[in-house]
């Protein structure tokens, strides 16, 4: 299903196109006046006057980084979707987003370069608080205009295709044991937070202050706990229904057999449908997204979406299905 | 994990536990290093006793398809490979038995005699 409204070429331009071509303009820019300004050059600042210092070439890095590469990671999230005729808020937002923020990122970073010109020490820089409401201002306009160009999203997504449920013997029990995991990527991140935070709490208990160790040894045990209470979920599925739970069932949620209309497999993708990755909530769908690819998805009676990343969703559906046909059958 | 029981046939279910997760990996999903769900997931799902699942992952345990480990549950053992290895030749020889009139049942009897004999 491919419709000619332009949005893939549209999306890309204000998504991809514009932070690069920002970016490369900042970059330009930067370098054109880094030998004016001193070195170190004014990083941070607090309230307004400068607490951070760093080399001037950090700058184009950074702006490289924070105003090229993640913009375009954001504004290209969606263009598979798109590509392939989805249609959405998410999707058409995703792209402006990337084109403010890009803006953003640009006229700080060059602004803070700017207003540090024929300085002496940077330690004289004047505020950075007008730079940033340049860039604030000028943000919220490209971003508005990246949404503007863009064509009208009328809500459409990839129809999944119901599954056939599965066949099964008379009296026979049948049940999927899956889980919803992180992808090994993300997993390992979370776990390397987790131990940065453990390793900044043992040492503000050796040499640092001990209001700041108290407060880091319970940012790492929240940490902790967050990790192991979200990264997996067990999804169950018997003959009363769906069951998702998160590690130490501190969340469960369930999608009775009798409430299931369709199960299906699908393919999802995390930012571009759902914004990001957990228990998302979206117009007409509650997802428990814990990665890109492949997912069950569950439409319950009265049309609202239910939809859990599994490895295996095929077989799931198949099973949903023959469970929700014994419980439409038992109540008729 | 796909698991069937039917608690009125004459096999114990922790044999028909058993069987349904050899079949798992036998069709290729569940993969060597692959987690089983716990036990307690299991029996909870087939609202069976929770002993009757753990005699089953035993029996696998046994059998070398199962490794358990500490902290980590019941994973699949490098056997799966194995088993992966010969999922070709199972099937040429399947659909050769098909051709010739046989059965699933007949099939599995000629490969279990072909087994223990040598």
């Amino acid at each position: 299903m491919t419709t000619n409204d332009g949005a893939l070429g549209r999306a890309t331009a204000v998504g991809v196109v514009t932070p690069a071509v920002l970016c490369a303009v900042a970059v330009g820019l930067e370098l054109a006046v880094i030998g004016d300004v001193p070195d170190p050059v004014a990083t941070h600042w607090s309230g307004s006057s400068p607490d951070g210092f760093a080399s001037p070439a950090l700058v184009p890095v950074m702006t490289v980084v924070v105003g090229g590469v993640l913009p375009i990671v954001l504004g290209a999230s969606g263009l598979r979707s798109i590509r392939r005729g989805e249609r959405g808020f998410v999707l058409r937002f995703m792209p402006a987003v990337a084109a403010g923020l890009a803006t953003l990122m640009a006229v700080l970073m060059v602004g803070s370069l700017l207003i540090q010109r024929g300085l002496d020490d940077a330690a004289q820089a004047p505020s950075v608080l007008p730079t940033m409401w340049w860039g604030l201002g000028s943000a919220l306009v490209v971003g508005a205009l990246g949404w503007l160009v863009q064509p009208r999203h009328e809500e459409r997504r990839r129809e999944a295709v119901a599954a056939r449920p599965l066949s099964r013997e008379p009296g026979e029990r049948t049940v999927w044991v899956g889980r919803a995991e992180l992808s090994p990527p993300a997993l390992a991140a979370i776990v390397a937070g987790v131990l940065v935070a453990v390793v900044a709490a043992v040492a503000n208990w050796l040499v640092g202050d001990e209001a700041v160790a108290w407060i880091v040894t319970g940012l790492a045990v929240l940490l902790a706990f967050l990790a192991a209470s979200f990264t997996v979920f067990h999804v169950r599925i018997d003959p009363t229904g769906l069951t998702v739970r998160s590690a130490a069932r501190i969340v469960r949620m369930r999608v009775p057999a009798a409430d299931v209309e369709v199960a299906a497999p699908t393919e999802v993708s995390g930012l571009a449908q759902y914004g990001g990755y957990g228990i998302r909530s979206v117009p007409g769908a509650t997802g428990v997204i814990m990665r890109s690819g492949p997912a069950l998805e569950v439409t319950r009676r009265g049309g609202r979406r239910f939809v859990v990343t599994v490895d295996d969703p095929t077989t799931a559906a198949a099973v949903l299905a023959a469970v929700a046909e014994d419980a439409h059958a038992a109540q008729d | 994990m796909l698991l069937r029981i039917d608690p009125d046939s004459a096999a114990p279910l922790y044999d028909q536990i058993a069987a349904s997760v050899r079949r798992e990996v036998a069709v290729g999903r569940l993969g060597a290093g692959e987690r089983l769900p716990s036990a307690r997931e299991v029996a909870e799902a087939l609202d069976v006793n929770l002993h009757t699942v753990l005699k089953a992952y035993q029996l696998l345990r046994d059998e070398g398809l199962l490794e358990m480990r500490r902290g980590r549950g019941a994973v699949v053992s490098s056997r799966a490979d194995a088993l992966a290895e010969l999922r070709s030749e199972a099937e040429a020889l399947a659909s050769r038995g098909r051709a010739l009139g046989l059965g699933p049942e007949a099939l599995a009897a000629l490969v279990r005699a072909a087994a223990e004999e040598s």
